[in-house]
């Protein structure tokens, strides 16, 4: 299996039902094997705070949710998270590709991956790193998990390495 | 008592007990929690802009419910983009209705930036196709013509009404008939038939069924 099968593979044993995008070249390869899903609704958005509240209305709706958007994308979603996330502590499980890491090969997004891990702390948002050399599936499934049990956000930064 | 509360008396009693309300923030919100609404609603206090595409995701999740979000003018400026995010998934169960009063209510009546922004609803519209047609092999032709002339007929569609369907003549109203209240009959040109398959096709493609 690839990761990016893995990943879905997690998704779909995670009991996640609908999974909202704004496709990045990473995220777009993702998004297009959540197409292939019998049981996840892949949701094209035009924003990613549409995303976030789509997501959240599958979650308060007895689905279960996730958005699969880039770091930048990520970047605009303070307010939502705040004001939306957070203040009705609604689960919201974020896949995210960490675009501009070291392992990114594109110079243009290195400003973001400088902020990303730093945005992350000051918003108090919970986050993990895939580790593709582990149980990718396992991580998925915990994330998506942690995110319900605390009734709140959580977020996995994943490498264009990782789809592999 | 102001024009908006009205609004708000009015749509509470048209509320049908499968429906549910997610309201934007500010001024909807200030009212809906204190009145008497028989359905879940979901009154958003912050997050402009949410309402529309958090009522998405219900709508999508709970296809068996009908969701109506509550807008502002001021929050759809803010992201109009959701419009075609919500074409795109094609809800059938989603209404929207917005507010439009040029201004942002819930902070205080500012102005939205004064660029003349019109909202325009698009007429509501409503497919049928139930295509009836003569088999040109049939062993009893004649036969056929007059079962299709009575499927035509008032009383054939009286039959079609009673199997639950909504009938294509506008002298036989649907049960309810409110379900196709404030619809235009429009009604397809014959010429249509000689291509069928194509307009089939592009049906399929617009509305994404299969």
């Amino acid at each position: 299996m690839t990761g990016t099968e893995r990943i879905v593979a997690g998704l779909e044993a995670a009991g996640v039902t609908l999974s909202a995008s704004v496709p990045d070249t990473w995220i777009g390869k993702l998004m297009a094997a959540v197409r292939a899903s019998k049981t996840i609704r892949a949701v094209d958005v035009a924003r990613e705070e549409e995303a976030v509240a789509v997501a959240c209305g599958a979650n308060l709706a007895g689905g279960r949710g996730a958005v699969l958007i880039q770091n930048a994308g990520l970047l605009n979603c303070g307010g939502i998270l705040a004001g939306l996330v957070e203040l009705y502590r609604i689960p919201c499980f974020f896949i995210v590709s960490f675009r501009g890491d070291g392992r990114d090969p594109i110079y243009y997004h290195a400003p973001k991956g400088r902020v990303t891990e730093a945005t992350l702390g000051a918003w108090r948002l919970p986050y993990a790193l895939l580790d593709r050399a582990g149980d990718i599936q396992g991580q998925v499934r915990r994330g998506v998990e942690s995110a319900a049990e605390s009734r709140g956000p959580f977020v996995l930064l994943i490498s264009g390495e990782d789809l592999a | 008592m102001t024009g908006r509360k009205l609004f708000l008396d009015a749509l509470v009693a048209a509320l049908a007990p499968d429906d549910v309300v997610v309201s934007c923030l500010g001024a909807n919100s200030r009212w809906l929690p204190h009145m008497n609404v028989a359905v879940p609603v979901f009154a958003l206090c912050d997050s402009m802009s949410a309402a529309v595409p958090l009522a998405l995701g219900i709508a999508l999740s709970r296809p068996d419910r009908h969701v109506i979000a509550l807008e502002g003018d001021g929050s759809l400026l803010m992201s109009p983009n959701v419009l075609a995010t919500v074409a795109a998934a094609r809800p059938g169960n989603l209404t929207v209705a917005l507010w439009v009063n040029g201004h942002y209510e819930s902070s205080g009546g500012q102005y939205l930036p004064a660029a003349p922004v019109d909202w325009v609803a698009l007429r509501p519209s409503f497919a049928n196709l139930h295509p009836v047609a003569l088999n040109i092999k049939a062993p009893h032709p004649n036969a056929g013509k007059l079962f299709i002339d009575f499927m035509l007929s008032q009383k054939g569609q009286e039959v079609v009404r009673a199997l639950k369907r909504i009938p294509d003549r506008i002298d036989t109203p649907p049960d309810p008939p409110n379900l196709i209240q404030g619809v235009t009959p429009a009604f397809t040109a014959p010429e249509v038939y000689d291509d069928f398959d194509r307009y089939i096709k592009l049906f399929q493609e617009i509305f994404g069924t299969r």
